[in-house]
């Protein structure tokens, strides 16, 4: 059966007539004004979660780099002084 | 609904605009609510887990994608936590099966009241549907009656497009057969269940 035919099938055809339902009017406002209650909230938190996130990737990121130039610094020191005093 | 209008209101959502949520929550509730009361048949566990698709959706909103398609992203998670709720309840049914007689529920859906309103095609089709193992109900309420597209209602469901076409091949065979089976309900019988119910 290709899905793309469903529209000439009584069987597909008895289910679209179905009935539909939903919950009852307080349950859907009560869940509406959680999830209000739940995006206001959610804003500052998640600003701050993603500014942290940042801070701590650039800190590592300078740390990194510190590192490998101190590393590179040392190495190219360590090989002149081979090379011209012993 | 056109892909622009699921891309405004996603658009909406990662803004945190509690209007675009609105739209959203108008626009799909009962969607929702019909597809996990057909997959689970129980009201409550149907609006726990609508609920928690619901707070799911927000919890994610900012973290959307620009194109995501919301139909296929919100049926996802719910058929998720259907699923995630029968594996769990099945092991709590098999670790409390000496004590299930204390429990006095059973399916709350559907009501007698519902059952004799519904016309008689309609009854047939939804006892055959609820006869149906989940995996193929899904199927065919996806695709049937949400009227999601194929490669949509196989990414729901996590399986490939081909995968998909032969699963709502059996489904939908697996229905007509059991509408074959489906006895005629008279109508005084869901008469009498009304009477019975509501002592009138």
């Amino acid at each position: 059966m290709n899905p793309s035919d469903t529209h000439d099938d009584p069987i597909m055809d008895a289910l679209r007539e179905l009935h539909r339902w939903d919950v009852s009017a307080v349950r859907a406002r009560r869940l509406r004004e959680r999830c209000h209650r739940s995006l206001a909230a959610q804003q500052p938190l998640t600003r701050g979660r993603q500014d942290r996130a940042t801070t701590l990737s650039r800190r590592t990121l300078r740390v990194a780099v510190g590192a490998w130039c101190c590393v590179y610094l040392f190495e190219t020191l360590r090989r002149a002084a081979a090379f011209y005093w012993f | 609904m056109q892909p622009d209008d699921d891309a405004a209101l996603v658009a909406g959502l990662r803004a945190g605009d509690a209007a675009a949520f609105d739209r959203a929550y108008e626009l799909y509730r009962a969607r929702l609510f019909t597809f996990l009361l057909r997959l689970s048949r129980s009201t409550t566990v149907a609006e726990d887990l609508l609920d928690e698709t619901w707070l799911r959706l927000v919890a994610h909103a900012r973290a959307l994608r620009p194109d995501t398609r919301l139909a296929a992203w919100l049926f996802t998670v719910a058929r998720n936590l259907y699923w995630t709720h029968r594996r769990s309840s099945q092991f709590e049914e098999s670790a409390t099966a000496g004590l299930l007689t204390l429990w006095p529920a059973g399916p709350r859906w559907p009501s007698p009241f519902d059952l004799a309103t519904a016309s008689e095609l309609q009854r047939r089709v939804e006892d055959a549907l609820a006869s149906l193992p989940p995996d193929h109900r899904e199927v065919l309420l996806l695709v049937g009656y949400e009227e999601l597209t194929p490669s949509e209602a196989a990414a729901v469901c996590g399986v490939t497009p081909e995968a998909m076409r032969k699963r709502l091949s059996r489904a939908r065979a697996d229905l007509a057969a059991a509408l074959d089976r489906a006895p005629a309900q008279p109508a005084k019988k869901a008469r009498f269940a009304i009477k019975r119910s509501y002592g009138t």
